[in-house]
């Protein structure tokens, strides 16, 4: 079997936007579980969503705001 | 890059400054401000797509987008300092009149026949035949076998509420069991116990194990031993004399002098939760809200009288006042002076630990000497309340005031139209007590660590007002939808309100005696022509407001015969009789005068001049401006 080889290199303002990504994402996750267990569903997937939103322009910017596309 | 990939990436980000605009131009609408995310990241995909991007332009975009939450974070998570409690006294402030609250006016009949009678809709009289002190007519309190139950626990305890009477109450003493002393307490100051040991964790804290009665290690032993017999806070107050009622509602116009109860010095305030659970499943126009209410009086009731028998038996005064309707003073000062809440919207207190606004209360009044609570800092409550209105907007009457505070006695705070919220509790036909307002208050979910990092994030934060209320647009909480609930499924909505009126023309006559009571014509409710339906217009049922309407019954609500399965009851046009007979009696002015001026009847209300206020009001306190901090070391001196 090949081995797999994966590479990750990222400048430490990239690896603090991933951080800050992931924080938003484990926020909204127990937003989520929080809202699920006092028995409101739709505040639960909205909580959710909302984080995704706010991830969203962060997450746009690390995968597909780089050069080398042209 | 070409033309067409220019213009759309233009067209993109203009369009994302476009929803700033609309954001602001909307008063902080939260889909504005969720769209203005959406498109940020629409514009950084397509800018990065085109393919003209170069290292230092995505080093600059992530720096941005990097400095910008850890901004938020610091805005968000910083333990800015809380502002202080908001100078609520403004001017002179009377003591209110007992009678004069919403359900003392609505029961005794100064807001017509046809409330006074509203029970007659939901029980029939034989069935609760001979009840007792509220056995003559039944009442939204006597509805059926739960709220019986539960507000009849509530008249076992009034009766061990104090072993002397005052102003009036309580109405029938009984003796507490196991009282071997005569009179208001022990003669002899006991303590604690034999050993005057301390509980483990307050030794823990005071550094001592044998009790020394310092006013600090009281007011640790009675918050632990208070949380220990099942409140949810405990907060310890001094008290300002001008919370005590002037005159008494169950003995129907006692007045209460001062000196009476100039010992009280001190309050200590129990809490019990009315269950997020209930209050989540159970709309508040629904056959349950009342025993909500049932449920947490009686047992906050239950927790403060045996407190209080204890502190009697250690040799000090103890007097107590609970709900439904049996307390001596207001109740809301307590919570926003004992440091644990603050005014809302909705008049009363909101207090984060114990569910915003969802908890019953019950006070201690003693001078066992305590620690008071600190007082001077506040929760940002009364500010965030300033940015928000769910509950404005929820009441279905619309008893609760958007916009600013107004000055009522003396007190700056909002204002709710009393007489509206009882008309609409008591009698409305479709379930009664309602409780849309503590329903929809952000403040009320469960004490769990995330809501607990809601309201740090509400207290100290400069900007959550903004974000999580919204008085001009859809908020983050309007937003969220909390009111769905997984458990109650469909049947937790509410029905719509269709409630008890006055017959058409009516009109009070005054003055109105009652009991030794007296209503006169500066008591005549501002709604009255509004309870004959004037205007009325079913609060906001056909109202669209905030893209809602109002009063709509949901198709999901409809059963196959196009019924409200919510609810539990059928009832016939015209429910109550014409013509129904109130329960005290119109008498001239002249006869009024002179009972007045004899001392056989009382009149009081804080809104009235002082000539016409019977007995006096009290010059110390009741006359100019008097802060709360001056107010209480004087009564200290009493
Ligand atoms: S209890 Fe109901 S009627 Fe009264 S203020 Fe609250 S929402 Fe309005
Ligand atoms: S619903 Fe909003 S405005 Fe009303 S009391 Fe709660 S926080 Fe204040």
């Amino acid at each position: 079997m090949k081995d797999i080889k994966l590479t990750l290199s990222l400048k430490w303002y990239e690896i603090l936007l991933v951080m800050i990504e992931m924080g938003l994402l484990a926020a909204g996750s127990w937003a989520l579980a929080d809202s699920l267990m006092i028995g409101s569903p739709v505040a639960a997937w909205r909580f959710l969503l909302l984080f995704i939103i706010w991830a969203l322009p962060g997450a746009a910017i690390l995968f597909f705001f780089k050069p080398g596309r042209d | 890059m070409d033309n067409k990939k220019k213009y759309i990436l233009i067209s993109l980000w203009s369009a994302t400054a476009l929803t700033v605009i609309w954001f602001f131009a909307a008063g902080l609408s939260i889909y504005a401000f969720l769209t203005f995310f959406v498109m940020l990241a629409t514009s950084f995909m397509a800018w990065g797509l085109s393919g003209k991007v170069t290292d230092n332009m995505r080093k600059k975009a992530i720096h941005g987008v990097n400095a910008f939450w850890i901004v938020m974070a610091f805005l968000f998570l910083f333990p800015f300092p809380v502002p202080d409690r908001p100078e609520y006294v403004v001017g002179e402030v009377h003591r209110f009149s007992e009678p004069n609250h919403g359900w003392g006016r609505g029961l005794l009949g100064a807001l017509g026949p046809n409330l006074v009678y509203h029970g007659l809709v939901f029980t029939p009289a034989e069935e609760i035949k001979g009840l007792g002190d509220y056995g003559a007519l039944p009442t939204f309190v006597t509805t059926f076998p739960l709220t019986r139950a539960l507000f009849g626990a509530t008249s076992i305890t009034d009766g061990l509420r104090d072993n002397v009477q005052h102003g009036g109450e309580p109405t029938k003493i009984v003796p507490y069991a196991w009282t071997t002393w005569k009179g208001a307490s022990r003669e002899n100051k006991i303590g604690w116990n034999k050993g005057d040991l301390l509980l483990g964790d307050v030794a823990q804290k005071v550094g001592y194990e044998t009790a020394k009665y310092t006013p600090e290690e009281n007011a640790l032993m009675i918050k632990e031993i208070g949380l220990w017999l099942g409140s949810m806070t405990v907060g310890i107050c001094k008290v300002d004399p001008r919370w005590f009622y002037s005159h008494d509602f169950l003995s129907m116009g006692t007045p209460l002098d001062l000196k009476d109860v100039k010992e009280m010095k001190y309050a200590i305030q129990v809490f019990t939760d009315q269950n997020w659970r209930r209050v989540h499943n159970d709309p508040g126009h629904s056959w349950w809200s009342i025993t909500k209410s049932g449920q947490a009086y009686s047992t906050s009731a239950w927790i403060a009288v045996r407190m209080a028998q204890m502190l009697r038996d250690m040799g000090y005064k103890a007097r107590v006042g609970h709900g439904g309707i049996n307390y001596d003073t207001a109740e809301s000062p307590f919570s926003v002076y004992n440091g644990l809440g603050e005014y809302g919207r909705l008049s009363d207190a909101v207090v984060p630990t114990a569910g915003g606004l969802r908890f019953k209360s019950a006070t201690i009044l003693t001078d066992f000497p305590l620690a008071p609570d600190e007082n001077k800092q506040g929760h940002g409550i009364t500010k965030f309340c300033e940015h928000c209105d769910r509950c404005a907007r929820a009441c279905p009457v619309n008893a609760i005031p958007q916009g600013d505070m107004t000055v009522e006695n003396g007190v700056k705070m909002w204002h709710v139209d009393k007489d509206k919220c009882v008309r609409f509790r008591a009698g409305n036909l479709n379930g009664n007590c309602c409780n849309e307002c503590l329903r929809v208050c952000p403040y009320n979910k469960p004490d769990t660590m995330f809501h607990r990092l809601g309201v740090y994030i509400t207290r100290h934060s400069p900007i959550s007002a903004y974000l999580f209320g919204n008085v001009n647009a859809i908020g983050l909480e309007d937003w969220l939808d909390f009111e769905t609930s997984s458990w109650a499924g469909k049947y937790n909505i509410n029905r719509p309100a269709r409630w008890i009126q006055e017959d058409e023309g009516f009109k009070m006559k005054f003055p109105y005696v009652i009991g030794k009571y007296v209503f006169t014509e500066d008591d005549r409710s501002t709604a009255e022509e509004w309870s004959t339906g004037v205007g009325a217009q079913m609060g906001k049922v056909g109202l669209k407001y905030k893209g809602v309407v109002w009063g709509k019954i949901p198709d999901r609500l409809l059963d196959k015969n196009g019924r409200n399965r919510n609810v539990h009851w059928d009832y016939k046009e015209g429910e109550l009789p014409k013509g129904l007979p109130l329960p005290g009696k119109y008498m001239p002015i002249e006869e009024v005068t002179k009972l007045l001026k004899s001392g056989q009847l009382y009149t009081g209300g804080w809104y009235k001049k002082n000539d016409d206020v019977y007995p006096k009001r009290s010059e110390k306190y009741e006359k100019g401006l008097l802060k709360y901090e001056d107010a209480v070391k004087m009564w200290e001196k009493e």
